[in-house]
């Protein structure tokens, strides 16, 4: 296949994750697609990667350990909004307390 | 090869579709998977070995799984309002169209002649640039690891006057 089919391909699933993070309020589901639009960009390395330029396959390690640590933080602050607020919703989110000393 | 690209590119896309419209969280998540393991076929397809099965391992394996670990430990139900349906929402679509069509104008105008033969991303061959010229981001990536790691911890942990 040519270069231009997967970079075309790797546009599309950014637009649809883009469009994902933009569209959802349950921030379990903009975190999935967070991770989407990862993907999307490894596809267009690739494209890169057939048309000469074989970095571009060591970047997609990279993203690797960047969404690998992108997740992780993201549950963690996934479990503290359901903590907070009993339900994953980014349009109810509280307000930050004032910090009491104990 | 150009069917088997066209196969898993229409799967990918259904994954990805999935991923955006479904509101039940474990089959969103498994249309996640669905939409990973494509891409690692394709990313074999495009003679990337070596990416192709890291993306399985750690993608489909370890994000997948931990995607499935939290909506099991939380409890997770889907919201009654999940979607944005009202002028921001329908925003987003023609802000996403729009995006879609201008940067695929940009890439028709210009086509990526394909290299022959394409460049075959063995693992010596990854190697040898890792452990190379690449040193310096190698190692970078193993101390943003261990930062995810504390801030994980840091973020899960309960406070004291919480527990009680």
């Amino acid at each position: 296949m040519s270069p231009n089919a997967y970079i075309l391909l790797g546009l599309l699933l950014f637009t649809i994750g883009m469009i994902g993070v933009l569209f959802r309020r349950n921030l379990m589901f903009i975190l999935m697609n967070l991770e989407l639009m990862m993907n999307a960009v490894g596809l267009v390395l690739v494209g890169a990667s057939l048309g000469g330029w074989i970095e571009g396959q060591l970047i997609i390690l990279m993203i690797l350990v960047v969404a690998a640590s992108e997740v992780a933080i993201g549950i963690g602050i996934l479990i503290n909004v359901v903590r907070l607020t009993g339900r994953p919703d980014v349009d109810h989110l509280p307000k930050a307390p004032e910090e009491s000393t104990p | 090869m150009t069917t088997l690209f066209w196969l898993f590119g229409v799967l990918a896309i259904v994954g990805a579709l999935g991923v955006l419209f479904q509101t039940h969280p474990v089959r969103g998540a498994l249309f996640l998977l669905l939409n990973f393991l494509a891409i690692g076929v394709l990313y074999l397809l495009a003679r990337a070995p070596f990416v192709g099965f890291v993306q399985i391992l750690v993608y489909a394996g370890a994000i997948v799984v931990l995607f499935l670990v939290a909506i099991m430990v939380m409890d997770l139900r889907r919201l009654e309002s999940d979607f944005d349906l009202g002028l921001m929402g329908f925003l987003t679509f023609v802000l996403g169209v729009a995006f879609f069509v201008i940067v695929a104008l940009v890439l028709l105008k210009n086509q990526i002649p394909e290299v022959s033969p394409p460049p075959t991303g063995t693992p010596e061959a990854l190697g040898e640039w890792l452990f190379g010229q690449y040193l310096v981001p190698f190692e970078l990536a193993s101390i943003l690891l261990l930062v995810a790691i504390v801030g994980a911890i840091v973020l899960i942990r309960r406070r004291r006057q919480d527990v009680s």
